[in-house]
């Protein structure tokens, strides 16, 4: 199967700096839809699903491959592959995929030039004393058992579809959009892979320029854990966004895109200097 | 706003875009505790548990900031006493005093969360089963994978459906070329039409079991036992069949061995036993009730015991069974008992055989009946050293008998001597009354001979009316005179055979050892010098040998 039918990949833009942006978990490539418009001039803009989320293509879908995050960092390889992407790429994830790209530029650090990483966690588990993620394992399953229960719309979406219903019915098509569309087979490995994933002992390994976008109140990414990312990631530069929740690039993005923008100002070489604005 | 809030029937607040209250009902205040004012521009998040906060920001906001609405998503709200409620949220994205407002209107949703946990459960189980199922396909697929035999399902058609590896390996392919291949195309035209009666049968609804030479892949062929079972649908239609096929090659060969090793142990003539370790016999073959007399049943269960014949002493056993134990094996002859008592000589040899741990757990014991042989040559024996008609030593075994006793002398003191006999008057009897009369008085002279000397002498016939008598260490010359007078009165007797009487005289020759010869044919030619001289002294007398006696004869 082709990658850019199999990740959905969409390019916007012929000219500038590739921008490659990654979701996160729970959500897909329309999550960035408030924020590529102010860089539609200045960049080429590359979005993507990974396999079991947005569009992509369901049946690529591989639990042995996935419930790794090295399943997801492959995707991201792919598609930089199948677009002849090999440098100079700036990294846009959120959450989940921040993790995500930091692998991946540990395994191709020419690939990258900066990354720019909105509300990371490297780790969502608390392992006291030295480290605070935010969540006991228990929580973690909860969450798997909440996902249960909310993914019977999923269920419903099936049914209507089998009773013959149009793609154009207003009811499937905004269900096609949002997580109840997701397998919650998909969905659940998506969020083991996510949530149980430890990745502290790679963030030292990481040399490429990073700016994180930390929220102020972040339930799932914290505080402590943007400052924890800033102390263990060469390169970077912490920039805390005065809000609340963990979606700062859909709820207030001109913020997100005026920091962003004032962190591609800064010319590459200075990035070195670890920076706190 | 609050007034309005507190009309609806339920939990209700508002928030701005970042999840900070704006304005709480008294439903929600009385869920969750507190106070308007403890509440406002705190984030909602806080009455939330772990789980719910993350749903909210990974599924709810998403979907709020580009949708803006969300309906009916299942959370769970910590309440003012630390329980988890779950409720149904709703929330629409609205203006208020100016700002984006989003409204959420909470469902304690005890009684519909009942019904989809109900839901929920029927999908675990589902996800329960579809992994069952797919386990025990793939567990059904290792068991036959593991089986040495070939598992197939053929269809109707006679296409391949299912090959375990055995199968597939047999073959030379792999797995997934298996299927769909027809088994004429597997088998080829030759071993297809040799089977294919059965299959036919098979796909007739008939269970087949039947044995076929069947080719490999590898080249050469193999002997099979192939079972063909029907596959028959809710309709009884026949709709495929099940084939088991097992290699019995070694079977095979193996039974043709035992069959063999059976028929061997049924039809020969040689009696074998088996024994365990501990001697009970567990089985015995005709030809041993044959021998022994003991029909099998009356053998096994029992021990070798029932034929010991008492003429070996406990050492000649105890010789046997350390041969056993230390060679594995021991050969020789055997006197045994036969059930009707009587005694008889086998050749038997007794072999062991060990468990794999090396342990005697049998011993065999295959024998021949040689009594017969063992008769047979003991009379040959007796013929070459007696004289078929009396019955007497012959001339060999009394030069035999001569030569030990001469041996003899050296070592001890010993009186041996050498009494030459020829009868007188017996070409007349012959003449007169016909060779058998003439036979029988020899009989007669022979028993008469032998009632006259001890069991130590030796009475020996050299042939015609000549015999000799050996006289093993007489006492002397005078008890040796006295026998040879008691001989002439006894021999002088007149006989009746067969209604007639018959006379014979016998004439006498004494030789002594050493005065008169050193060797044995010293002796005898000494004895017959006095024989002669005896003879002509006048016939039926006897006659000391003295060295004269040979110049007379002679001349």
């Amino acid at each position: 199967m082709n990658i850019l039918e199999r990740n959905n990949v969409h390019v916007q833009g012929k000219d500038g700096a590739v921008l490659l942006y990654a979701h996160g978990f729970g959500c897909n490539q329309n999550m960035w839809r408030k924020v590529t418009p102010a860089f539609s001039t200045t960049h080429q803009q590359v979005l993507f699903d990974y396999v079991g989320s947005g569009k992509s293509d369901i049946a690529s879908f591989d639990t042995q491959r996935y419930s790794s995050l090295q399943g997801y960092v492959q995707d991201l390889l792919d598609v930089c592959d199948a677009l002849n992407l090999s440098s100079g790429v700036t990294f846009v994830g959120h959450s989940v995929s921040c993790s995500i790209g930091l692998l991946a530029s540990i395994t191709r650090p020419k690939l990258f030039d900066r990354l720019v990483l909105i509300g990371p966690s490297p780790c969502f588990l608390n392992d006291p004393p030295d480290y605070l993620g935010g969540f006991e394992r228990e929580d973690l399953e909860d969450l798997l058992s909440l996902m249960d229960q909310n993914y019977i719309g999923w269920a419903n979406y099936l049914a209507s579809a089998a009773a013959g219903e149009t793609p154009e019915n207003t009811l499937s098509a905004e269900l096609s959009d949002s997580f109840c569309s997701t397998d919650p087979l998909v969905a659940k490995v998506f969020a083991k892979t996510t949530f149980f994933s430890d990745n502290r002992n790679e963030l030292p390994q990481v040399s490429c320029p990073s700016l994180i976008l930390q929220h102020r109140h972040d339930a799932l990414a914290p505080m402590v854990v943007g400052e924890y990312m800033h102390q263990h990631l060469k390169n970077s530069t912490l920039n805390v966004l005065d809000i609340a929740g963990h979606c700062g690039h859909m709820s207030h993005p001109a913020l997100v895109i005026e920091a962003m923008r004032a962190y591609f100002n800064i010319p590459l070489h200075q990035h070195r200097d670890t920076a706190r604005i | 706003m609050n007034n309005l809030l507190n009309q609806l029937p339920c939990p209700a607040l508002i928030t701005n875009a970042s999840g900070n209250v704006l304005a709480v009902n008294t439903d929600l205040l009385t869920l969750i505790g507190g106070t308007t004012e403890q509440w406002l521009e705190k984030p909602m998040e806080l009455f939330f548990p772990p789980a719910s906060r993350i749903f909210l920001q990974t599924h709810v906001w998403p979907m709020l900031y580009r949708e803006e609405s969300v309906h009916e998503i299942y959370l769970k709200i910590s309440n003012a006493q630390g329980l988890r409620i779950p409720v149904m949220v709703n929330c629409q994205k609205g203006h208020f005093k100016s700002v984006d407002g989003y409204f959420w209107v909470f469902f304690v949703a005890l009684e519909r969360s009942k019904f989809e946990s109900e839901l929920l459960e029927a999908r675990k189980r589902a996800e329960v089963s579809a992994t069952a199922l797919s386990e025990r396909e793939s567990f059904v697929k290792n068991i036959t994978d593991a089986m040495p035999g070939l598992v197939s399902y053929w269809d109707h058609d006679l296409r391949c459906r299912f090959a375990n590896k055995a199968y597939w390996a047999w073959y030379g392919k792999q797995p997934d070329t298996m299927i769909g291949h027809t088994l004429l195309e597997l088998m080829g035209e030759h071993f297809y039409s040799r089977n294919e009666a059965h299959i036919r049968s098979a796909l007739a609804g008939k269970m087949q079991t039947f044995e076929a030479t069947l080719n490999k892949a590898e080249g050469g062929i193999c002997f099979t036992l192939t079972n063909c079972i029907p596959d028959v649908d809710a309709q009884g239609m026949v709709i495929g069949c099940f084939v088991l096929v097992s290699d019995v090659s070694h079977i095979k060969s193996a039974e043709r061995e035992l069959r063999l090793a059976a028929s061997v142990f049924e039809s020969t003539i040689e009696g074998i036993m088996v024994t365990d370790a501990q001697g009970i016999i567990l089985s015995v073959n005709p030809a041993f009730s044959e021998i022994t007399g003991y029909p099998a049943e009356e053998a096994i269960g029992h021990t070798p015991h029932i034929l010991k014949s008492n003429r070996h002493d406990p050492a000649f056993y105890a010789a046997v069974w350390q041969d056993v134990a230390s060679k594995g094996r021991w050969e020789g002859e055997t006197w045994n008992r036969r059930k009707n008592g009587e005694v008889y000589l086998e050749w038997q040899s007794i072999t062991i055989i060990r468990s794999s741990a090396d342990e005697p757990i049998r011993y065999v014991s295959v024998f021949n009946d040689i009594t017969e042989f063992w008769q047979k040559d003991e009379r040959m024996r007796h013929l070459a050293f007696h004289d078929s008609l009396t019955n007497l030593p012959n001339r060999t075994l009394l030069i035999e008998r001569l030569g030990q006793l001469i041996a003899m002398t050296e070592r001890t003191q010993r009186n041996v001597t050498l009494m030459f006999l020829d009868l007188d008057g017996f070409k007349a009897v012959n003449d007169n009354l016909g060779h058998d009369i003439g036979d029988e008085l020899l009989q007669i002279v022979a028993q008469k001979l032998l009632e006259q000397v001890r069991l130590a002498d030796t009475v020996a016939r050299l042939g015609g009316d000549e015999f000799v008598i050996l006289l093993d260490n007489p006492a002397n010359k005078e008890e040796v005179a006295r026998i040879a007078a008691r001989i002439i009165a006894t021999v002088n007797i007149p006989m009746n055979i067969g209604g007639k009487s018959a006379s014979v005289g016998v004439s006498i020759g004494i030789a002594m050892h050493p005065t008169d010869g050193h060797t044995t044919a010293q002796l005898i030619k000494s004895a017959d010098t006095a024989m002669y001289a005896a003879k002509e002294a006048g016939k039926n007398t006897y006659r000391f040998f003295n060295p004269t006696m040979t110049a007379k004869i002679k001349a």
